[in-house]
């Protein structure tokens, strides 16, 4: 599992902008947008950006935009038809409780998954979840803002 | 055959396969949680990694919660035309 830089780039990129956006277009200083529904919006776009860095090839990131960006034209690969086969196979396990119940809940598009690609999908959003947090936590301190400027 | 399933007795090949390849995927996962975590735990049972990766998942998402409040109130309070926003936005647009 490897971090690019190009990985964290693209999720910067997504998100500052996506944050402009809504600066600019959502209201200015904060007079006409609600500031839970702001929030909210921010919220949106972390897990979007998440989802754009990783890349269609993760099924978390797959289903991330799904449900975030219902008008993204969506192509079915053929990737989930094997699993899917397997995934008959994984619901006979999953009459016995394997304990991955609660890990299917909260990785998206876990619920699909057979055990093996649970476990990689799981991998791979902790990996980009921290990078995000961490991408958001420099935003947030003031002086990172002005240092970001000072760095291009 | 009787009724009710057992997992030895139904899925035993298929189980043994995958078996492994989860007892090599479980340590990776231990890997990236947080590193006090798993000071003394060589071996942790496949259930506490489990348990552990969904609670450190909820952690993570309440932190995303906590910062996009966070960020929201900053961006309120930043002035749109300031010069840092208008460098920023030039780039990224």
């Amino acid at each position: 599992m490897k971090r690019n830089v190009s990985s964290t780039t693209i999720m910067a990129f997504h998100f500052l902008r996506s944050l402009l956006h809504l600066n600019s277009y959502g209201g200015g200083g904060g007079g006409g947008v609600s500031p839970l529904r702001r929030s909210l919006r921010i919220r949106q776009a972390a897990y979007t950006s998440m989802a754009v860095a990783a890349g269609p090839r993760r099924a978390w990131s797959t289903a991330l935009l799904r449900r975030l960006s219902p008008r993204r034209p969506h192509h079915r690969r053929a990737a989930p038809l094997r699993r899917n086969k397997i995934r008959v196979l994984g619901e006979v396990r999953r009459g016995v409780d394997d304990g991955d119940a609660a890990l299917r809940k909260v990785v998206p598009g876990g619920d699909r998954l057979d055990c093996c690609s649970l476990l990689e999908e799981t991998a791979s959003y902790i990996e980009f979840l921290s990078m995000q947090v961490e991408l958001m936590q420099r935003i947030s301190s003031r002086s990172a803002c002005i240092d970001l400027v000072r760095s291009f | 055959m009787s009724g009710r399933r057992s997992r030895p007795r139904q899925s035993a090949s298929y189980s043994r396969i995958t078996d492994d390849q989860i007892n090599d995927l479980l340590p990776k996962l231990q890997a990236l949680l947080p590193e006090a975590r798993h000071q003394s735990n060589d071996r942790a049972s496949a259930a506490k990694v489990l348990q552990e990766t969904c609670s450190y998942i909820r952690s993570l998402h309440r932190e995303v919660d906590d910062l996009s409040e966070r960020l929201s109130e900053l961006l309120a309070a930043t002035d749109t035309n300031s010069p840092q926003a208008a460098v920023i936005r030039s780039l990224l647009m």
